[in-house]
Parts: structure tokens; C-alpha cells; sequence
């Protein structure tokens, strides 16, 4: 009988084979995760994710989960190795956690766990997992101050540790952890979900890659693996007209009263690369709106991502062409101990569309107008036909889309910093003493243009007894997202009080305002950008 | 499996019917002898009904025919739905478009959301209110509400859906609307969501709420030609049609309830399934239903198939209970492409069923993944599939070269090459599907069928290091035997959200009471006799979680809350690998279902002799290419086969609607039932 065997490893089937698995495999570490988590925070919000990395700890392969996470985690993985002092002294067994923005982490709530993957002796990857816990101490239950004023009040930091040395667990450290935080049970619980991901990852990379394909196919398929991704992003990047491409907008303020802060940034697109440049951006904030490096440059490479073919696999050769420039001591790029809780929701919101306006100018049919944030609105309180028992919930009335040259903007949806789905109002009217009067598309909202922007979601809560403290964490408040060429602005966000048939417009950060039966709260989410050519 | 026929069905004449996008299936038992058939579709489904069970036997002798269809999935995935109207609560008139505000897609700003079934200018809101306990907060106005319906009239709706806030807890509202149309316009169709589906979460209830309105014109309208021909041919019984459950319901009811077919066909596949896996002595078996665009997946536990109270079709969800199939963008026409990059991608693109692959030689030009199984040998030219096409190995061929001159391989390397794609897709599924429900794939049997499935589920296996694989007697026909072994069934719901410590055990006992006589005048209505039984279970969780296990629970008065309790924790860690014994448990939903006995005779265990067998051929020899290995491999006919001999892979069995490959690795023998089962080595 005759054999044939497919050639060898420059072979490019065998990259796509080997790249197919590690994109499987980083799906069914999100798929354990999801199984495995106690907190609704992960199966509804989707707020957590995974990957996998080359032994330098470039990305290898991810999920379809939180965009942010997705394109930040690998600064944190590399600089917790360089923290450790390298690779050489890990060992087989080992599990590192880190929540640090000042380590490479996003912010407090997230705490990346992650492990390495030794075959025969040799460090082949790193598979990890990063989820935002419900609590990691601080100020204020959840660990969102929205007025902190220094890292030290959001939460316990930990920084780059061994929570598993050579497969043992060091319980002396878990405990020390679990001592700092309001609920230790759902993050213990969450904690081993995200060890049972990893755990995952290093079993499957043994047994559908290694041990079938041979460890000499996963070592030699990786630097291809990135290296083919590098190669379609800079032939798409090639195809944007060389120039010097700039933007601005602004996050308003930093919900202590000052502001705006200004995002200036220069896309200078070179041949197949591209440099992006964040000079005469504002210095760092009093207040939570910084985000840390890693914040920054993800949300600068999900622009990009969205400016590219959505169809090339995502791992760290996308980002190889990019060269990103912040300096430190800005609001994205802060010093410790600067406050950074806020950083990955609508200051990166603002990156990516500023980042996007930039680039929108070389490739317009790739562009699209300003997108809407949704809106932030957090309430808790004791419910009185439910013996005061404590209640609280996270509401994000969710904004229009900006329109572009395929067609109008999408109304209502989250922004693309997350993926998260809105809380069905009988499950929260079952939940919480609010009414939900309206909950429409705000119709007039939307930019104008040939093709008009997405709607914002309005909606209308009522308190319907006892007494409620909310705390608002909304940004486009003044300045609605911009239109495309001729395209009319979104508006702003409206967030009114109505008391006693008065109506009192709020400000889009605004902490512990008192709401009593019969009061209203009034949620517009900004509309998104029109476009024309 | 005489022991499942009831009485009544006990000798009768039955017949399956499962329309497909290119054949319509027929399987029948007439005096315990089964018949197949497969003719060609027809644009209206009626007609090669017609024909496929008049080829076996005259309409009127058949006691029972039993229905899988399409027509409500087509007018569904090609938007030609009647002109339906929706009413809602005033202020939520947006619900449709609103949805939940997640996204289909991470990176691709081009994306929107999926079109809602009725667009927004025929939806109006009334003004009423009723809230989160069930109490009317606002009292329904009847002149605003006509005015309301007058406005949808007026834009010519021939059905009107109705979905107002927490109708599950209170339906007075709905009934009212419904009353206020049924006395006015008596050829309008109403549907209200505390019926369709009466469960909380308000965007997916009026989801499914306008699906059904959207459906019920075109469904109405086939179901009653269809009884119309088979009434005037002489069968006056009215005849059954598959649900979504892998139940049966008469046509007449779903007529009004048309989103419970949305799964019809691929339930019918599933039950069939699990009715074979089970009789082989297989409790745990994982579905391959391998078609020409997709592969349908759904995991069988214990005999029973996994099913969800909630699906997803075309992007919208839709709140009816559904076996729990997953479906992969890779079939027999899947299209094989190298980009621009370099690199090879086998579907999600199909070439259908027209022109279909290039080897069909009608035509069509790109390789698909029918075309390297010809090229690697899994299937031969001289053979016609289903007795009707004969495959053309030369066009499969240079349709094939066009990838391998891309990629730089020889013809053979790149047919293997497009295989070992598309398997590792299909396995990489099959895994996360098992995953998800917290199973290991190793410990299932795959059941291959569909025309497709036996020639992938070797090599599927293999990649997945499951070690059974079972081909029924006939997979090309399996989903219409299955409506031969479904029975009678009907799905109630009733939203019940408390918590364990504060839940009403009598309450609960007699919600679960009313469930029984609504689902049980559904489903048999005049003919109290006939047996009926019933499931009953607990959507459970842990307080604070959203995801919930379906807890089964044995019928008392007062509900054994503690049983419950026990029952959810041995579920949770059975699933989720972890429970927590001392953390609050909280209810969602209590659900019946109520199933007669009523409805398919069962398989008889017989095997029949094919059409189109041919003795000429009872063995042969292909050159056979995997990835890896090449070489000349046996072809045996199926019904050459006998019970006492093991054949060792690299094999192939031919029969008249599929193709079998047994890998090298796998042995093949043939189980009493008359299956054939893949063992590997």
C-alpha cells in the first residue's frame, strides 16, 4: 500500500489545521468558563474571556468574547512575565494571577489568571482567562467608585503571583485575597471557573495538537500562525492611501468636575504599517476616567479591527504594523496611583472612535459616524414589600450605532468595547421596586444624512417604594457622536430626574442622588452619527 | 418494540412523510412491512406528498399519516409570511427592533440587527398596564384598543399578534383584544403571547408572538390543501405533523400554532435517532445529520433527546421547546475556496442543491466537499445516488484541481485535504456541543444520517476519539422513520419566579394541575380516554444565577420542595461539575408536558430489501485517499452484509440513499437490529 504524507510544516494546511484547533480550544475555554462560573455577570454580560499565547506571550488565538479584554490581556501576560524575571522561572504546574492596570491589567474587577503549557519539558504557550469579578473590595460594593480619587480606594491590587506553584495550590494567598473582598464566595467560586478554563486549554493542546500533529507542529506552526495574520493586515493596511490622518474628541469630564479631556490623535498610515500617535492628548485625570496603557492600545487595535477585514484571524500579527504612542502622564498612559475603573468603558469607547474618525478619512467606505455609548446607571437600596431586603442592579440603556456607507447606523446595541445584552424589563420589574414606563427608540436622536444614525434607547424608571441611591456614569452628555462628511451629529444623552413634577437634568457622572417613591429617571442614550458623503 | 405500540395502533397501516429541500421521504409500514420511498420535492410540498405515499400504497389505506415539513422554516427564511400586525403595551412599541442590544458580530461594523418579522409600521401599542405581580395597573381602554385594531385592519393584516407586559401573569388583557377582533373581523387571526407563549421576558415572547402571526397564513393555507387531496384520495383522518419537541400534533392545531414547526424535519431525525441508538444498546449518542449546506447536531442522554425552552432561527429568538440542535455551517455542497491569503476554507458558502457540486454535472463549477469525497474514493461513479444522480468523477476532479493548483498539492492530496477540513469543523463542534451541557464527546456514540453523515462519521470519530459509530438501516429516510416512533405531545409553561424558601408548595401543585388540563385538552380534546402522560419539571438555579437546569419532579400535592432542592444539586454537579448545597435556590418556571401514546406504530425490526438493489455488484474495490494514507479499500453492498462478521477498515458500504466509510482503524459489523456499527480498534 502506498503512504502519502502531506509534505511538512511550511505546508500551509498544517498552519490552518493547528490555528483551527487553537481557535476551538480558546472557544471551549470560554465555553468551561461560562459552565463553570457562579456570577450571572459572566453568563449574561459575557464579561469575560480567553486566549492563547505564544511562550513570549504574544497572542495566539482567542475567543468571541469581550473585545476589550480580547485585545488587552497580552500587554498584561507580558508584563507580568518581565515583573517575575522571564520565562526561565516558571515552572510545570504554575498558575499566575494579576488584576494590576499598573501590571498591564485593565482594571481592578478584571483579574487575568493564567498558565503555562510545558510539553515534554519545553514552554509551548500560555493559555488565560480574564473575567471582571463583582468585587474586589475598595470603596464601594462592585469596586465601580466613580469618585475615586487613587487606585488604592477601587479595590485590592494584586499584582503579577503564583496562585498555584507546581500544582499546588497556595491557599495562604487565596485566603489573604478572598479576606479583601465583600462577596469571597463568588470569587472563589469564579476563580476556580477560570483555573477549570486553563486547565482546559493545557489538556486539549496535549491531546488534539500535540499529541496528533507532534509537538515540532505546534512549536513550528506558531511564529507562521502570526506571521500569516501579520501578512493580511498589512496587505490591508497597504491599501489605505499613505497620509497623516487626525481626530479628536473629548471625554467630558471626570466625574469630580473637571474636564473635558481632550483624545488627539495622529494615524500616520506608511506604506503597510501604521503608526498612531497620542500627542497633545489630556494629562491624566483626578478622577476614574484614565485608562492604563493596556486599555488605550486595546481600544486603539479594536478600531483597527473594525477598519480591516473582520475575516482576518485575530492574534498578535495584527497588531505587528502598528506602532502606538502615548505618553505617560496622559489620561490614557497614567501614573500610579492614578484611578483607572472608568478607563475600559467610555474612555475606550472614545479611543476607538477616535481612532476610527482618523482612519475614516483615508477609507471612507470603512468608516462609519460616531457611535452612542450606552449609558451607565447604577442603583441600589432596600425594597420595603420585600422586608428591606438589599437590592442593587447595573442598568446601560444602550445608544445608536453611527451610520456609514452600507446603510444606516444600528439602533440601540452596546458599545463595541463589550457585548453585553439589556435586562428584560419583567425580569427586572420582578427583581426591583422600579416601574419601566417607556423603553423606546429615541426617533429624532440619530444624525442625519443619506444614511441616518441609530436610534438611542429612551427609558423611563419609577420608583415604585422606599427609597433608592443611584449613582449615573454616563458620558456624551454635551457633545453627541459626530456625523460622517455631511452627516448631522447624534444628540447628546439626556439623564433627567423628575421629582414632584419638577424635571432636573443631570450630569453624566454624578454619585448618590436620592431617589424616593413616585420619582422618575429619564434615560436617553445618545444617538449615533449621520453620514453623507 | 411492541411493547411501545398501543393498542390502538397496533397493525395499522401508518406512513412518514419528511419533505426535504430536494427529495420528499417516504417511510411506511403496511401490515408491519416497511416501504420506503424517495421522490423529488415539489414547489408545492402537497403534491410529492401525494405522490411519494400513493407510490407505495393507495392514500386511503393508510390509517395514520404522519408529517415533517418545511413550509413554515421556508416562509420563514425566505420572508414570505402573511401580513401580520403585532399590539403591544403602549410604549414598547419598539420591542421588535429594541431586542437585547448584544451583537452577532465582534469586529464588523457593517453587521445590524437581524429585521424583525413585522416591521414596525404595523406594529401599535394600546394603552394598559399590567404589572410585575399581576395586578392591572392600568385598565385596558376598549375604544383605544379598537382604534388600535382598526389602524392594523387598515393596513390589510390578515393576522394580528398580541403581546402586552406580564400577560404571563395575567392574560385579561390579551383576551380582551382577542374578543374585541374575533367579534369584528371573523377571517382575521389572532394569536396572543400568554398562549403562544406564555413565560416571561417580553422581547423573545413577542418574538415568537409575530413569528406565529407572521407563519400562520402560508401554514394555514398548506395544511389545508394538503387534507384537502388527502381527504378527496380518500383518508378523512386528519393527519399529524412533527413539532420542534420531536412530538406530534394534529394539523388542525398547528395550524394556530405554527412556531412549533420551525424544527420539524430535524426533529424527526433526532427522534428516530435516539428511538435506533437506544434499541442498539446505546443511551448516550451524539446526532450527525449531515445534509447538503449543514450538519445538524443534538446530544441524546439516557434515550431522551437534550431539548431548550428557548431556540434561535435566523437570529430571533423564539420560546418553544425545541430539541436542543445545534447546526454547523458544513454539508455535502459545501464550497471549498482558497482566499487571497492563501488559505483554504471549505463553507459555510453552498452550492445547494441546484446546481449542486460539480460532480452532480449540472452545471456547477466550484469544488465542494461531495466532490473530494469522490475524488478520495468515499463515493463512486457507478453508482447513482438515491437510485436518481449519477456522480461524474472527471468534473469533481478539475473542479477539485482549482484548489489543489492553489495550495500546491496533487488533486488526491487536496480532496483529502478539503475532508479533514470540513471533519475538523464538524468535530470541534460536536466537542464544544458536549462541552456545553458538561459531557465529555468520548463518552457518546455519533448516529450518522442524513445522505452525508455515514461517510463523515469515521473520520469524525476518529478526530474526536469517540469510539461507536452507528448507521442506521436506511439514514437517507431516518427523519421520516422517525415520525413513524413520535407521539402526541404538547408543551405548557407557567412562569413562576420565587425563591425556594418563599415558594408556595400548594400553589405550585396547583399551577402544575392547571398545566395538566390545558395540555391535555390540547392534546387530545374530545376523547377523554385516550392515556395520557405527563413530564413535569422545575426550571431551577441558584439564586442570583441566570442560566437554569430543568429539574424533573414526580407529581404531589404539596410539590417535596426538598426533593426539589436535592434533585437540583446532584443535576448541577452532574453538569456543571459543582454545587453549592448551602446557597439559596430559586424557581423560574414550572413546565408540563403531556404525552399519549397515541401517534407512530414504532419501527418494526425488520430490514427490507432495497429499491435499486443490485446484486451485480456485491463487491468491488476503490482506491481510497485519507490525509495520510492511500490505498485500494473493499466497496460492499449493505444488504450483503451479515450479523456474524467483522470487516476491518479501510472499507466502504454502498447502499441505495448513503455511502458508509469505515476508516483504517475502525472495524464494521452489523448489529442485530440491523444497524451498522464503526468500532474502533
Amino acid at each position: 500500500m502506498e503512504q502519502t504524507k502531506f509534505k511538512s510544516v511550511e505546508d500551509a494546511l498544517l498552519i490552518d489545521l493547528v490555528r483551527n484547533a487553537l481557535e476551538a480550544i480558546a472557544k471551549e475555554m470560554s465555553i468551561i468558563m461560562l459552565r463553570s462560573a457562579y456570577s450571572p455577570i459572566f453568563s449574561e454580560g459575557k464579561d469575560f474571556s480567553s486566549a492563547l499565547f505564544t511562550p513570549e506571550g504574544y497572542t495566539l488565538a482567542q475567543a468571541h468574547d469581550c473585545p476589550i479584554h480580547l485585545a488587552s490581556m497580552g500587554f498584561h501576560v507580558k508584563q507580568c512575565l518581565r515583573e517575575m524575571g522571564g520565562t526561565g522561572v516558571i515552572d510545570d504546574g504554575d498558575l499566575m494571577i494579576s488584576n494590576d492596570p499598573y501590571s498591564g491589567g485593565s482594571h481592578l474587577p478584571d483579574i487575568t489568571v493564567f498558565k503555562p503549557i510545558f510539553c515534554e519539558g519545553q514552554l509551548v504557550a500560555f493559555a488565560a482567562n480574564r473575567a471582571h469579578h463583582s468585587d474586589v473590595g475598595g470603596w464601594s460594593p462592585g469596586s465601580f467608585t466613580a469618585d475615586a480619587e487613587e487606585i488604592f480606594q477601587e479595590g485590592l491590587r494584586i499584582p503579577p503571583v503564583r496562585l498555584i506553584r507546581r500544582g499546588q495550590l497556595q491557599e495562604d494567598l487565596l485566603a489573604f485575597v478572598l479576606r479583601n473582598v465583600r462577596d469571597p464566595e463568588s470569587m472563589r467560586g469564579d476563580l476556580f471557573a477560570q483555573i477549570a478554563a486553563v486547565n482546559h486549554a493545557e489538556k486539549q493542546i496535549k491531546s488534539q495538537i500535540v499529541s496528533r500533529l507532534g509537538l515540532n507542529a505546534l512549536k513550528l506552526c506558531e511564529a507562521p500562525i502570526l506571521d500569516a495574520s501579520e501578512a493580511m493586515m498589512r496587505r490591508e493596511i497597504a491599501e489605505i492611501p499613505d497620509g497623516i490622518y487626525e481626530a479628536h474628541d473629548f471625554v467630558e469630564d471626570d466625574g469630580l468636575g473637571n474636564g473635558p479631556f481632550e483624545i488627539k490623535v495622529k494615524v500616520a498610515v506608511r506604506g503597510d504599517s501604521l503608526e498612531v500617535d497620542f500627542a497633545g492628548t489630556s494629562s491624566q485625570a483626578r478622577g476614574p476616567i484614565n485608562a492604563p496603557l493596556a486599555v488605550a492600545s486595546g481600544a486603539t487595535f479594536i478600531a483597527i479591527l473594525t477598519m480591516t477585514d473582520s475575516k482576518i484571524p485575530v492574534n498578535e500579527g495584527c497588531y505587528r504594523p502598528v506602532t502606538i504612542k502615548i505618553e505617560e502622564g496622559t489620561f490614557l498612559n497614567p501614573r500610579e496611583p492614578a484611578p483607572c475603573v472608568s478607563g475600559n468603558t467610555y474612555t475606550a469607547l472614545r479611543v476607538i472612535d477616535t481612532v476610527r474618525s482618523a482612519l475614516g478619512k483615508a477609507i471612507p467606505h470603512r468608516a462609519t459616524a460616531g457611535n452612542g455609548d450606552h449609558l451607565q446607571f447604577l442603583a441600589g437600596g432596600f425594597d420595603p414589600q420585600k422586608n428591606n431586603a438589599p437590592y442593587s442592579f447595573y442598568e446601560m440603556p444602550t445608544g445608536g450605532w453611527g451610520a456609514g456607507s452600507h446603510g444606516p447606523g444600528v439602533g440601540s446595541a452596546f458599545g463595541l468595547v463589550a457585548n453585553c445584552r439589556n435586562v428584560p424589563i419583567e425580569i427586572f420589574e420582578s427583581k426591583y421596586p422600579f416601574r419601566i414606563n417607556r423603553m423606546q427608540l429615541q426617533g429624532d436622536s440619530c444624525g442625519t444624512g443619506s444614511n441616518r444614525g441609530g436610534a438611542g434607547m429612551f427609558k423611563e424608571y419609577e420608583l415604585l417604594r422606599g427609597t433608592a441611591r443611584v449613582t449615573l456614569a454616563s458620558d456624551r452628555q454635551k457633545l453627541g457622536p459626530a456625523g460622517h462628511g455631511g452627516g448631522g451629529h447624534g444628540n447628546p444623552g439626556l439623564q433627567v430626574l423628575v421629582q414632584d413634577g419638577v424635571c432636573h437634568t443631570l450630569p453624566g457622572k454624578i454619585s448618590d442622588i436620592v431617589m424616593k417613591a413616585g420619582d422618575v429617571i429619564q434615560l436617553t442614550a445618545p444617538g449615533g452619527g449621520g453620514w453623507s458623503e | 418494540m411492541e411493547g411501545d405500540m398501543s393498542a390502538e395502533s397496533a397493525g395499522r397501516n401508518y406512513a412518514g412523510v419528511d419533505v426535504g429541500g430536494t427529495f420528499t421521504d417516504v417511510v411506511a409500514v403496511i401490515d408491519g412491512e416497511l416501504s420506503i420511498a424517495k421522490v423529488p420535492s415539489t414547489p408545492n410540498q402537497a403534491l410529492g406528498i401525494f405522490e411519494g405515499v400513493s407510490g407505495i400504497a393507495p392514500v386511503s389505506k393508510f390509517d395514520r399519516i404522519l408529517h415533517g415539513t418545511t413550509v413554515g422554516t421556508n416562509a420563514l427564511l425566505e420572508r414570505k409570511g402573511g401580513v401580520a400586525g403585532l399590539i403591544t403595551t403602549s410604549g414598547f412599541e419598539d420591542i421588535l427592533l429594541l431586542q437585547r442590544g448584544d451583537r452577532a458580530s465582534l469586529y464588523d461594523l457593517s453587521w445590524n440587527k437581524p429585521d424583525p418579522l413585522i416591521s414596525r409600521d404595523f406594529v401599535v401599542g394600546v394603552d394598559e398596564r399590567v404589572g410585575a405581580d399581576g395586578e392591572i395597573v392600568k385598565a385596558l381602554s376598549l375604544e383605544n384598543a379598537l382604534k388600535a385594531v382598526e389602524q392594523l385592519i387598515e393596513k390589510g393584516v390578515t393576522c394580528i399578534g398580541v403581546c402586552l407586559l406580564f400577560s404571563y401573569l395575567n392574560s385579561r388583557h390579551e383576551q380582551l383584544i382577542r374578543s374585541i377582533i374575533e367579534e369584528r373581523y371573523t377571517d382575521v387571526f389572532v394569536s396572543i403571547s400568554s398562549e403562544v407563549a406564555p413565560e416571561w421576558k417580553e422581547y423573545e415572547r413577542a418574538s415568537t408572538t409575530a413569528l406565529n402571526a407572521y407563519l400562520i397564513d402560508p401554514v394555514r393555507s398548506y395544511m389545508r390543501s394538503l387534507r384537502q387531496a388527502l381527504s378527496q384520495a380518500g383518508h378523512e383522518r386528519d393527519f399529524l405533523v412533527m413539532q420542534s419537541n420531536g412530538g406530534v400534533l394534529p394539523s388542525e392545531k398547528v395550524t394556530a400554532l405554527p412556531c412549533v414547526t420551525i424544527l420539524s424535519g430535524p426533529s424527526a431525525g433526532v427522534v428516530a435517532a435516539a428511538e435506533i441508538a437506544t434499541k442498539a444498546g446505546f443511551k448516550d449518542s451524539l446526532t450527525f445529520d449531515v445534509g447538503g449546506t449543514s450538519t445538524d447536531i443534538c446530544i441524546i442522554e439516557n434515550g431522551s433527546p437534550a431539548t431548550i425552552t428557548e431556540a434561535e432561527v435566523e437570529g430571533l429568538p423564539l420560546k418553544v421547546r425545541s430539541h436542543a440542535i445545534a447546526t454547523i455551517g458544513s454539508g455535502g455542497g459545501s464550497i471549498a475556496r482558497v482566499d487571497d491569503n492563501g488559505r483554504l476554507h471549505v463553507g459555510p458558502q453552498s452550492a445547494g442543491s441546484y446546481p449542486g457540486p460539480a460532480c452532480y454535472g449540472r452545471g456547477g463549477l466550484q469544488p465542494t466537499l461531495t466532490d473530494a469525497a469522490l475524488v478520495c474514493g468515499y463515493l463512486g461513479e457507478d453508482k447513482a445516488l438515491a437510485g436518481q444522480l449519477r456522480l461524474n468523477k472527471a468534473t469533481a476532479y478539475s473542479a477539485v484541481k482549482s484548489v489543489a493548483d492553489r495550495l500546491g498539492l496533487d488533486v488526491h492530496q487536496a480532496a483529502s485535504a478539503i475532508v479533514s477540513f470540513a471533519v475538523d469543523k464538524m468535530a470541534h463542534e460536536c466537542r464544544a456541543l458536549c462541552l456545553e451541557r458538561g459531557r465529555d464527546v468520548r463518552e457518546f456514540a455519533l448516529v450518522a444520517f442524513g445522505g452525508a453523515g455515514p461517510m463523515f462519521a469515521g473520520l469524525v470519530a476518529e478526530k474526536l476519539d469517540v469510539k461507536r459509530v452507528i448507521i442506521p438501516s436506511h439514514p437517507g429516510v431516518t427523519a421520516a422513520s422517525g415520525l413513524l416512533v413520535a407521539k402526541l405531545r404538547y408543551d405548557v409553561a407557567h412562569s413562576y419566579s420565587s425563591t425556594l424558601a418563599q415558594a408556595d408548595p400548594e400553589r405550585m401543585d396547583a399551577i402544575i394541575a392547571d398545566l395538566e388540563v390545558k395540555a391535555r385538552t390540547a392534546l387530545i380534546g374530545d376523547r377523554p380516554n385516550s392515556a395520557v402522560t405527563y413530564v413535569h419539571t422545575i426550571e431551577t438555579r441558584y439564586a442570583g444565577q441566570t442560566h437554569e437546569i430543568e429539574v424533573p419532579i414526580t407529581r404531589t400535592n404539596p410539590v417535596q420542595l426538598n426533593e426539589v432542592a436535592a434533585a437540583f444539586h446532584k443535576l448541577h454537579h452532574d453538569r456543571f461539575a459543582f454545587a453549592f448545597p448551602e446557597k439559596a435556590i430559586e424557581f423560574v418556571a414550572i413546565r408540563v408536558a403531556a404525552v399519549s401514546d397515541e401517534g407512530g406504530v414504532g419501527l418494526p425490526a425488520i430490514r427490507v430489501r432495497e429499491p435499486y438493489a443490485d446484486d451485480s455488484l456485491l463487491k468491488s474495490t476503490r482506491e481510497l485517499a485519507f490525509v495520510g494514507y492511500r490505498g485500494a479499500a473493499d466497496v460492499l453492498e449493505r444488504h450483503s452484509l451479515s450479523t456474524n462478521e467483522k470487516t476491518a477498515g479501510p472499507v466502504i458500504v454502498s447502499q441505495y440513499d448513503t455511502t458508509t466509510v469505515v476508516p483504517p482503524g475502525f472495524n464494521l459489523s452489523v448489529h442485530d437490529t440491523g444497524v451498522l456499527i464503526l468500532e474502533k480498534n
